[in-house]
């Protein structure tokens, strides 16, 4: 009985104690702490266009968020870096919606980019530099949701090159990260280059060097995951003369070699043949015109100081000098002698040749063929997307093209190659028919024109 | 069955303990902490705007000793309404040319209220950028992802209502940067200009002499103020061993007073502290608003001892005029004793340069060099004491047989040699802190005096 008292007494202490231990005091979950109001833009600010401009073109349509006032919490702490000027990130936002959002939207539909366009991009003035290993980031995408694009500090759009390497082709590569996180590349893909990927030395690899592997460039050659966007990336950002030539450059293989500094040429042209260690090549193109600046090499110091040559494959003697092909063609003539004696006789043609080598038995172009078929059954088969055309329009809006698809080009000299090159016109930079603007100057006045309402 | 109530009791005592209901803590503030957060981001916001004339931010990028790095840096900040600002420099890293740059700015929420430059500006962010520093051409490339390294977000430490400064704290670095408000009607350029005015007359380049900070308790001795970061050490230590790197800068109050302030407070032995001085006009000296410090120059006659006697190779010299080197300032009768020498000199077609005090071979005197045709000396030998605030000089022999030659020749030469047989007080000239020119004067006659300056 008293047992039965206990536990009763017990069980009760328990029971109220239980009650007691819970709040007696409703919680409030009406008000929130946060200021939940959504305030309409302020008209008197300094920033009101490029505030209305990214609003309507980005954040309403996308659901995205275009920050260009840097957030210092947003961006990697563990480096030093600048946010954009105001002017900058003006020009980069209506070349985000020239160049992606509204080439995506017409090749691969507003629901597309409703879905799976990111959700913020973050853009930073300073360049995002790694100096232990030499290199910089050029772009960062997080989680599927977050884009950072660096560098924004020294667009430039007379220069399609450095804006196509810094700002499209990183969209692009950052986009097709995101793609990837959603659905996931071909595992087939993968081992298109299987064995060759370099997670670390990538940086001292010229990319022509990492073409001849099968890679777009050497970043594609860190990682089957960069492999692929990269082969995205610079395939819809390239114009048709660039893609020629990676093509062209993937065809050999390629090498890179010690090379001391003190026996280097100076001259660019021709080469000077005061050294003795002029290579033999030169020696003949001087004379014969048949040899390749290729077979020469260009230049490249690595990280560590070292000074490399990057060259093409060919046959070569001990001396490391280019053995050249031979190829004699007979045929008949007549010389005409003194006293006008005419004797028919044979003359002998000689042309020389580089002989190209192949000792890895990959043919570069081939590989990177065969990996952009596969990313251009990917983009139609999961996003309904055909990279041609958008590809064609991103030239078109980039480069003038002629009614005929053709491309104007202009000769620009080549730093690497000496050589004069020829190159398509940048459109972004052409006065638009009567208006006596450029492309450019009316892609801002999207921006500008909304200085009107602050009037 | 004692253990059974025992453990029964126990049980229902710390149920009862677990009870929270009735003890709830009672809200504190009216408002959340986010609300509260964005009323003082309002309210700063509306503080920064509110000076008619905008800011002097004394800016010191890091805690570095090292020049550049550690130095302070003056900049103006007008904060406008619509959230731009204008901030102009006038230094190295503008080029030293007066600089202006627009950008936005904002008081974000974020460690506390946070006054954030958002958008680049040149003059700001040249503290911040991450770029190699074209200033240190001899570490090429060595700051390349780090530059200066210093903050373009500062937490606002301290904002008090009369605004006569505000506190901030570099995000990052965790430096304080004070700001001041600019007096009204005073044009940033007229701002700097006054800024260089001070920093010329009281510490330029080539001010020869440290200065000394008065303080209860005991003196702080601060040496180097050319080079904007001092080196302060107790009086009567060691600066290599108790030196503490201090730097500093100058600004114009309110009421168009010069101001200068060390980037930390500056303490002695005996817990006096100071940072802070104004100067008076009136004395030439900066003092501590408290009236426990003052900054003041050394002792002149302590400077001119040390000056010849401590310093290898050190002369204090008084030249005629030279081309277009003025004279050195002499009263009218001692200008009379040394023209009658130079006179004498030119008759026998010599040229009388100058005459300089400089070390003797034994201690205790100095000698007097007579400079004639540029190159040729002539030495006579004094005994020097320095003591009861004066420099006691007495003529003793000529110091070898070229000299007394010259004296037997130059008869005029006892007229100086004996004119510099006394006793002189020594001052400073221009101000008390710049001791490169000083003034002798004889202590029985007034109308005995001349100046000198070390060479």
């Amino acid at each position: 009985m008293k047992n039965k008292i206990y536990i009763f007494v017990a069980i009760a202490t328990m029971v109220f104690a239980a009650i007691g231990t819970t709040s007696c005091k409703k919680d409030d979950f009406t008000d929130t702490i946060y200021d939940t109001h959504e305030y309409p833009l302020d008209r008197s600010q300094y920033t009101f266009p490029l505030d209305t401009f990214v609003k309507a073109n980005f954040l309403e349509p996308y659901n995205l968020k275009f920050i260009y006032r840097m957030e210092d919490i947003g961006s990697d702490l563990q480096k030093n870096l600048t946010p954009a000027d105001y002017n900058k990130s003006l020009q980069l936002a209506v070349l985000c919606k020239y160049l992606w959002f509204d080439v995506y939207r017409k090749h691969a539909g507003e629901l597309f980019l409703q879905r799976y366009s990111p959700r913020i991009i973050h853009v930073i003035g300073s360049k995002n530099l790694n100096p232990s290993q030499g290199t910089e980031t050029l772009g960062v995408a997080e989680g599927g949701i977050k884009i950072t694009l660096y560098n924004v500090n020294n667009l430039n759009p007379n220069d399609i090159d450095m804006m196509n390497k810094y700002f499209f082709h990183t969209m692009h590569h950052e986009f097709g990260h995101i793609l990837d996180q959603t659905h996931l590349h071909p595992t087939a893909f993968n081992l298109l280059s299987n064995g060759q990927y370099d997670a670390m030395g990538w940086s001292d690899t010229p990319d022509s060097v990492s073409m001849g592997r099968g890679f777009v460039s050497s970043y594609a050659s860190s990682g089957t995951g960069e492999d692929w966007v990269e082969t995205l990336a610079l395939y819809v950002c390239a114009d048709s003369i660039q893609w020629k030539n990676i093509l062209n450059t993937a065809k050999y293989n390629w090498e890179t070699v010690d090379f001391n500094l003190d026996k280097l040429v100076d001259d660019k042209k021709h080469g000077s043949f005061g050294s003795n260690d002029a290579d033999s090549v030169k020696f003949r193109k001087y004379y014969k015109g048949y040899c390749d600046i290729d077979t020469v090499g260009y230049f490249k110091t690595s990280e560590n100081g070292d000074n490399k040559i990057y060259r093409k494959v060919c046959k070569r003697d001990a001396d490391d000098h280019v053995m050249l092909g031979m190829n004699v063609t007979p045929h008949d003539t007549t010389i005409v002698k003194d006293e006008g004696v005419s004797v028919d006789t044979v003359i002998n043609d000689t042309t020389y040749f580089v002989q190209w080598e192949n000792p890895s038995g990959i043919d570069g172009s081939k590989v990177i063929e065969q990996k952009l078929q596969m990313v251009r059954e990917y983009m139609k088969k999961n996003y309904d997307c055909d990279i041609d055309s958008m590809r064609k329009e991103i030239v078109s809006r980039t480069f003038v093209v002629n009614e005929d698809d053709t491309m104007p080009t202009r000769k620009v000299y080549d730093e690497i190659s000496w050589k004069y090159v020829d190159r398509p016109i940048n459109r972004l930079v052409q006065l638009v028919g009567t208006t006596g603007k450029t492309l450019m100057e009316i892609l801002e006045e999207q921006v500008t024109r909304f200085k009107e309402l602050q009037k | 069955m004692k253990r059974n109530k025992i453990t029964l009791i126990c049980s229902a005592m710390l149920m009862c303990l677990l009870n929270s209901c009735l003890f709830e803590e009672k809200n504190i503030f009216d408002e959340s902490a986010a609300e509260r957060l964005n009323k003082v981001s309002g309210d700063y916001t509306t503080k920064l705007t509110s000076v008619e004339n905008g800011w002097a931010l004394q800016l010191y990028p890091s805690f570095s000793d090292e020049k550049l790095f550690g130095e302070g840096y003056l900049l103006l900040c007008n904060f406008h309404k619509d959230g731009s600002v204008d901030v102009t420099m006038k230094n190295t890293f503008s080029y030293n040319s007066f600089r202006n740059c627009l950008s936005a700015w904002q008081v974000i929420v974020d460690n506390g209220p946070v006054l954030s430059f958002n958008t680049h500006n040149d003059n700001i962010h040249a503290f911040s950028d991450p770029n190699d520093l074209f200033q240190t051409p001899d570490r090429y490339d060595d700051e390349s992802g780090r530059g200066m390294g210093g903050d373009y977000e500062f937490i606002m430490v301290d904002v008090p209502e009369d605004l006569s400064h505000i506190m901030l704290k570099g995000k990052k670095r965790g430096t304080y940067n004070y700001m001041t408000p600019i007096p009204s009607g005073m044009s940033y350029q007229e701002y700097i200009d006054k800024v260089e005015a001070l920093r010329k007359r009281f510490f330029p380049v080539d001010v020869l002499n440290d200065v000394v900070m008065e303080m209860e308790g005991g003196n702080l001795c601060v040496a180097k103020m050319k080079e904007g970061i001092a080196t302060v050490y107790p009086e009567g230590t060691d600066s290599v061993m108790t030196g503490v790197k201090m730097p500093y800068l100058i600004t114009i109050s309110k009421d168009g007073r010069g101001v200068l302030r060390f980037r930390d407070e500056l303490k002695n032995d005996a817990g006096t502290t100071t940072q802070e001085l104004i100067l008076d006009e009136s004395t030439q000296l900066f003092h501590d608003a408290s009236g426990t410090a003052r900054l003041v120059g050394v002792n002149p006659l302590d400077f001119f001892h040390g000056s010849i006697l401590t310093t290898a190779g050190g002369e204090i010299h008084n030249v005629s005029a030279q081309g277009t080197t003025p004279a050195s300032q002499r009263s009218a009768d001692f200008d009379a004793i040394v023209s009658a020498v130079a006179q004498s000199f030119k008759t026998k077609k010599i040229a009388f340069n100058s005459f300089a005090f400089v070390k003797g071979k034994e201690d205790g005197k100095i000698n007097l060099k007579i400079v004639y045709n540029q190159k040729s000396y002539a030495n006579y030998v004094f005994t020097a004491f320095f003591n009861d605030g004066k420099l006691t000089l007495n003529y003793q022999e000529p110091l070898d047989v070229p000299s007394g030659n010259i004296l037997n020749t130059i008869t005029e030469l006892n007229g100086l040699l004996s004119a510099l047989s006394r006793s002189f007080t020594v001052s400073g000239i221009q101000n008390p802190y710049l001791l490169n020119n000083l003034k002798l004067t004889a202590t029985n006659n007034a109308n005995i005096w001349f100046e000198v300056y070390r060479r």
